[in-house]
């Protein structure tokens, strides 16, 4: 399976856990299936990271997969920290909107790099921000 | 100021400054959720923290206009009105349609993307042309 599809996935799965999430929140069922999604979404990056280093990718994007391993590693941490900090762990769902932003970003990136980059030839620089109209950027 | 002010134009300028107030909102929104279900703030701090930021929306949409944004970044903020109004119907669903009420969470998400969205390319359009300008 390719990085982006991977990440891709992670974005996914963000997704449906915010949706968990939600459940738990109306009363739907219990956190349990928040909690259990919960701690494996929060090692998947680091998947994303291994993948990541030898595809030669850029260095932004590199930085922004070790930006949201952590992100994704402190996030049930968070959760945990309810009876020592509640205020800390208040934070919890903050968290989860730098991961939502983040994962979206890695994976809108890795998908960009891999139409561009081609197995066996050298990576071709990106298009220079300037090429963008200012009044069409990039979503 | 004066001069910068004159060359952004105010119905720009204030299009950037109220997306970018909208996402710091969205932002102070969600950890108040957090100290609900955390620190048992209470969940009507979060409820009326909406109403008092939600007037946004509206504006930017005119913002958007009067900034002459393009006319996707006009749609888009539309569209983020749209999300809100959405977003504070979502809860009342809760006892007719508990799913659709469990979707507030994730279209919090989608208001909360499309608002960054939006002030990036708020901001892109106060940015100078670098074809026009020095180094």
């Amino acid at each position: 399976m390719s990085l982006a599809a991977v990440a891709w996935l992670f974005f996914v799965g963000v997704i449906v856990q915010v949706f968990l999430a939600g459940v738990g929140l109306f009363e739907l069922t219990d956190w349990s299936a928040h909690r259990d999604l919960g701690w494996g979404l929060g090692s998947a990056p680091i998947l994303i990271l291994a993948m990541a280093v030898p595809a030669r990718l850029e260095r932004r994007t590199i930085w922004l997969i070790v930006g949201l391993t952590v992100v994704a590693i402190v996030q049930p941490e968070l959760a945990a920290a309810r009876k020592v900090a509640p205020v800390v762990a208040a934070l919890h769902p903050v968290n989860a909107l730098a991961l939502f932003w983040l994962a979206w970003m890695v994976a809108r990136r890795a998908t960009d790099e891999a139409r561009r980059i081609e197995p066996g030839r050298p990576r071709t620089p990106a298009a220079p921000a300037s090429a963008m109209s200012p009044a069409e950027p990039s979503a | 100021m004066a001069r910068a002010l004159r060359e952004v134009g105010l119905a720009r300028l204030g299009f950037v400054v109220g997306a970018w107030l909208f996402v710091a909102c969205i932002v102070v929104q969600v950890f108040l959720v957090g100290l609900d279900v955390f620190a048992t703030l209470g969940g009507s701090v979060h409820r009326d923290f909406a109403y008092l930021y939600g007037w946004l929306a509206p504006i930017l949409v005119l913002l958007s206009a009067a900034a002459r944004a393009s006319p996707r970044t006009r749609a888009l903020t539309l569209v983020l009105l749209v999300l809100f109004a959405a977003q504070t119907v979502l809860p009342s669903l809760r006892d007719e349609f508990p799913p659709l009420a469990a979707l507030h969470s994730v279209n919090a998400l989608a208001i909360f993307g499309l608002a960054i969205v939006v002030a990036r390319r708020a901001t892109e359009g106060i940015r100078p042309d670098p074809a026009t300008t020095g180094p």
